[in-house]
């Protein structure tokens, strides 16, 4: 059987979207968990839920800029990828999401945050990712002159790669046996890891933009390019801040602080352009993949705000730690992250059917269910961060206990929320995946 | 391979040159380790791994990292009441949110150990940190 180019970009966006339903519930039993530990039994306890729900979303996040790269890299570029080099890709992809869950399940360990799996299976994930670089570069290396969104692409591709391996540096004892370094080394590597998918992703909105908007002014323009250098100096960079209680290098904090400052100039550029958005919000308002890049411009406007709060030393001193920054990293996946790929997705969507009024309808319920509740969650989560900053400053030999029946209610309230707000992720990535079965092309 | 837009490239270029040196510059400190040190950084290691496979860190944080149903383990090992042997015991019968773990004796001793090395890299309490005007911290 010979496969096509959209059998590929099907196959890739559905892995994507059964990851983020598998994901957003998995998300809902590990809240469940702070709630009334004894819902699953011990057996399936937090120890494997947070790291199968990180998994899954992290995953959901790789494949979902897998599949937008390979949906627009011909109208990118005019030149398409290899599907039999992408096919190999997606079979290591799912190797690797198998293995980890299986260990997960299992129990079996070893890993560090974020990336707990045995480091076995680090190899066929890293490998399914050398493939798809080496798959597009291909493609963007024949272009003459790169719009912004291909530098992005081009960057983020290259930066998971480094700062994934850079994250395994542990596995030598050298590394490893100086506690302080390992720690700076997890962080820095992470902390970019994270910018490095963000590139894709913005590359992608860039993309979506121009499409829209039926010219490429936006990303060949010379604003774009700074803002996109600074985004990089950003990746290379601004991973100081998550370290800044750590008694590691001082001139690493300062500059960490430093750069992070830098952010203060895509705030004023979004406030700078928000007219501008607004009159262009009214003449697309009907267009589905315009809405959720809109949202998702609403979601950096109020994550940038955090972030840059966050990043001040004598602010994230107390931050650190608590809910605040699980909301920020939450706000951040959901509402730009998922946001930008589910616009991705409607427009593979929409280049092959018309959405129908009825199917636009029950997308516009699910946009609007997921947007209210990621407000409320977001709220509780930032609520029950700075009590728990007040009470660990004013408690240091208190028992743990009396925090979460503090906490309680406003955990309860992210819980409701969460439960939600998956309901409508998970109701509209069923929707989107039974638009794409229904694909012609 | 075609050159794309040369002013940006050597750009790219410069920074990611910069990110190499300031990356290398992280990574070769532990270069400077004494011999009396070296011993701890062994425990350390080997605490770390036994950390990482009962995973630790879904629930617990250290500097402020990890997860957050349980509470933060920097400075446990010097908490008031939270001796080495009131640590292996909550390990090995666990609480109504922590469940047990069945460690061998020297998986026991090796986390202890870990945590108590932790504990001796620095403070991570709010209250041990000078706020300066310029929004940066020391620790006192």
């Amino acid at each position: 059987m010979k496969l096509s180019h959209v059998d590929i970009q099907k196959l890739f966006w559905k892995t994507a979207l059964i990851l983020l339903i598998i994901g957003v519930w998995f998300g809902v039993l590990a809240s469940s968990k702070y709630l009334n530990v004894s819902i699953l039994g011990l057996n399936l306890g937090m120890i494997s839920l947070r790291p199968l729900h990180v998994t899954a979303i992290t995953m959901w996040i790789l494949a979902g800029v897998i599949s937008c790269v390979f949906s627009f890299l011909f109208s990118a570029t005019k030149f398409e990828f290899s599907t039999l080099m992408a096919f190999l890709q997606w079979v290591l992809f799912v190797i690797a999401i198998g293995g980890i869950f299986t260990s997960y399940f299992s129990e079996n360990f070893g890993g560090r945050e974020y990336w707990e799996f045995p480091p076995v299976w680090a190899f066929p994930l890293i490998s399914s990712w050398i493939l798809f670089v080496f798959n597009f570069y291909k493609s963007i290396f024949k272009v003459d002159k790169w719009p912004v969104y291909l530098w992005m692409w081009f960057t983020g591709g290259l930066f998971f790669l480094v700062t994934f391996m850079e994250n395994y540096l542990w596995v030598f004892p050298f590394i490893r046996e100086q506690y302080l370094v390992d720690t700076t080394i997890q962080w820095k590597s992470n902390g970019s890891l994270v910018g490095s998918w963000n590139q894709l992703i913005y590359g992608t909105a860039f993309y979506l933009m121009d499409k829209i908007k039926g010219d490429s002014g936006s990303s060949t323009s010379k604003s774009a390019y700074y803002l996109y250098f600074l985004g990089l100096f950003n990746l290379m960079f601004n991973w100081g801040h998550h370290i800044y209680s750590l008694p590691t290098h001082n001139i690493v904090k300062t500059i960490g602080y430093l750069v992070s400052m830098t952010e203060w100039v895509f705030l004023i550029k979004i406030l700078y352009n928000w007219k501008k958005s607004i009159d262009i919000a009214m003449n697309h308002s009907h267009y589905l993949p315009f809405k959720f890049l809109m949202a998702a411009d609403f979601w950096i406007f109020i994550n940038l705000i955090q972030a840059l709060f966050m990043s001040i030393p004598a602010i994230n001193l107390f931050t650190h730690g608590t809910h605040v920054t699980v909301a920020h990293a939450m706000g951040t996946t959901i509402g730009i992250n998922s946001m930008i790929l589910l616009a991705g997705c409607c427009e593979f969507i929409s280049s092959g059917i018309a959405f129908t009024k009825s199917s636009l309808k029950r997308m516009s319920y699910y946009f609007w269910t997921i947007q209210i509740s990621l407000v409320v969650f977001v709220l509780s989560l930032n609520t029950a961060g700075i009590y728990k900053a007040i009470w660990q400053y004013n408690n240091a030999n208190e028992s743990f206990a009396e925090l979460s029946l503090i906490i309680n209610p406003w955990i309860m309230l992210f819980a409701c929320s969460g439960t939600i707000l998956a309901l409508g992720l998970s109701g509209l990535a069923l929707m989107m995946i039974c638009q794409i079965n229904s694909l012609r092309r | 391979m075609r050159i794309t837009s040369p002013k940006n490239c050597v750009v790219f270029i410069m920074l990611f040159v910069l990110y190499l040196l300031f990356s290398i510059w992280i990574y070769i400190t532990p270069l400077a380790v004494t011999t009396d040190q070296k011993k701890e950084s062994i425990e350390l290691g080997n605490g770390h791994l036994i950390y990482q496979k009962y995973n630790c860190q879904a629930c617990h944080q250290l500097y402020g990292l990890g997860g957050y149903l349980g509470p933060d383990l920097t400075n446990v090992a010097s908490q008031k009441g939270k001796s080495t042997q009131y640590i292996k015991a909550y390990i090995q019968a666990g609480s109504a949110k922590m469940p047990s773990f069945d460690m061998s004796s020297e998986e026991l001793e090796s986390i202890v150990r870990f945590l108590e090395l932790v504990d001796k890299t620095g403070k991570a309490h709010p209250k041990n940190f000078l706020i300066k005007n310029d929004g940066r911290i020391y620790s006192k």
